[in-house]
């Protein structure tokens, strides 16, 4: 082989394994961060004193869409990178409940509950129990208020954290989305003062692109 | 007991190492120096390579055995200017390179195409010794060249020219202001809203009036809403929220109206202090 055909065929392979690579990883350059989570918002509220305190007694519903009822907590409008194909919303924040309240919580991104799926300890569809506690008060004769009025009933400053994931449709126009989170109370026993609270909360918002069977998917390991 | 074991595995390293090599004795004969010239003996068969070069650059042989191999050399510039004597009898490709490159930190790339049985050698870095330590493999986006991405922002496929804004702002900072100007009146939705969202990550400053023109009349909804959330700062884009409010999509009228609600809760906070 003569060397220039040598050198014809090692500047062939330079162009075909180092050149060519770079141009076809920068055809998806725009994804590069891809895997990463990436932060699209870090908010809190709830510091502001007693005054501060995010309450409900607004009751959760499944009908007519899950993840109906509930009270607003956070809403937010994010400009969401068009790489990214799933969303995750985490809520983390000390918990109260009173007379045996349940607290509720579900989240939805334009309008659709981050996951419309039914839980097993009889939340509504579309929410999820973060917080339970026997009303001890139903059980119990004399004279107990405890630290909220609530007497027995009550569940004080427990810390909850909850994060949804939720995959971008690809019908989905690429266009800003909004999140909302709801907090409800379940008032299994139609108690007086089933007020659910939360204080000190931050909510983060984070998206990242996943590859098809772990982007936000039912995992099918046998349940034990 | 402790100094017969230590004596044992000794032994037994010692009868490994000399297995190894007088395995390899058998099947290369080799001398790393001697004869007269370069006198390349032929070209490599199976990624056995023979070659003599006596008193050359390490650069010019490295090229040659490159060349000749189909290896690709990619040599520091502080490297290859000594020289030195060689010689190779099928010997193998990679320990040929070992040893005329012991001194220095070098990485070996095998690469596995589609139609090889087993991995080759492909390409060959040298550094000087002790550099090799602060290096690792990196994708493209991160080694190639600045002027090869700015070539990148001509080119026909948006993703491309997303992808290439992306990382001159990034590499470039605040000197990236004028290509962040052209790549806002890009044709494409994608990188008019990459460069926007890119460059406001990196607190490069935008001019108020792009700004607001961006906010009020680009015809993509995510860019409207970028330059919009930018102005959230500056309580004198009010006027810009307002009509924002009147914007076709929901999410930028939702943005202007908490926009507005933040200037308002500035403006009360400013009339207490006073």
């Amino acid at each position: 082989m003569s060397s220039y055909l040598r050198k014809a065929l090692v500047l062939i392979f330079a162009v075909l394994f180092v050149v060519a690579p770079v141009f076809e990883e920068m055809a998806q350059a725009h994804n590069r961060h891809s895997g990463n989570l990436r932060r699209l918002a870090a908010n809190f509220r709830g510091f502001e004193g007693i005054a501060s305190e995010l309450q409900t007694i607004a009751p959760p519903s499944g009908t007519p869409t899950p993840g109906s009822g509930g009270a607003v907590i956070y809403q937010k409008t994010l400009y969401i990178p068009r790489d990214i194909n799933v969303l995750f919303a985490t809520v983390t924040a000390g918990a109260n409940s009173h007379d045996g309240a349940r607290l509720m919580m579900t989240c939805l991104i334009d309008g659709v509950p981050c996951n419309p799926g039914q839980i097993a300890s009889g939340a509504p569809a579309g929410w999820v129990v973060l917080q339970r506690y026997a009303d001890y008060n139903r059980f119990f004769t004399g004279f107990f208020t405890g630290d909220g009025g609530g007497a027995a009933g009550d569940l004080h400053n427990n810390s909850i954290n909850y994060t949804w994931c939720t995959k971008l449709s690809k019908s989905w126009k690429w266009k800003p989305r909004t999140i909302t989170i709801k907090l409800a109370s379940f008032n299994l026993h139609g108690t007086i003062l089933p007020f659910v609270t939360l204080e000190g909360v931050h909510f983060f918002i984070d998206g990242a692109r996943l590859r098809g069977p772990n982007a936000c998917t039912v995992d099918t390991t046998p349940r034990p | 007991m402790k100094a017969p074991s230590h004596a044992l595995i000794g032994a037994a390293i010692l009868a490994a190492l000399l297995t190894l090599s007088s395995l390899d004795a058998f099947s290369q004969t080799t001398q790393k120096s001697a004869p007269a010239g370069t006198a390349p003996v032929g070209p490599t068969k199976e990624n056995l390579l023979t070659y003599t070069a006596k008193n050359q650059p390490l650069q010019s042989i490295l090229n040659e055995i490159g060349d000749q191999a189909g290896v690709v050399m990619v040599v520091a510039d502080d490297v290859g200017a000594e020289r030195i004597s060689v010689e190779f009898k099928d010997f193998r490709l990679d320990e040929a390179f070992r040893q005329i490159l012991e001194d220095y930190d070098v990485f070996f790339y095998y690469g596995n195409e589609k139609n090889d049985k087993t991995a080759s050698l492909k390409a060959v870095w040298v550094y000087p010794a002790g550099l090799g330590q602060s290096l690792q493999p990196a994708p493209p986006e991160d080694w190639a060249s600045t002027q090869e991405f700015e070539r990148m922002l001509g080119d026909r496929d948006p993703e491309v020219r997303a992808g290439a804004v992306d990382t001159l702002i990034e590499r470039k900072g605040p000197q990236a202001g004028e290509l962040v100007m052209k790549a806002l009146r890009d044709d494409s939705e994608l990188v008019r809203a990459q460069a926007l969202d890119r460059a406001l990550s990196s607190d490069l400053d935008i001019p108020q009036a792009t700004l607001n023109d961006l906010a009020l009349h680009d015809t993509s909804v995510n860019v409207r809403f970028l330059a919009l959330e930018a102005l959230s700062e500056d309580p004198n884009s009010r006027w810009v929220a307002e009509q924002a409010l009147r914007d076709p999509d929901q999410s930028v009228r939702d943005l202007a109206r908490g926009l507005l609600r933040q200037f308002d809760a500035l403006d009360t906070a400013r009339s207490r202090s006073r």
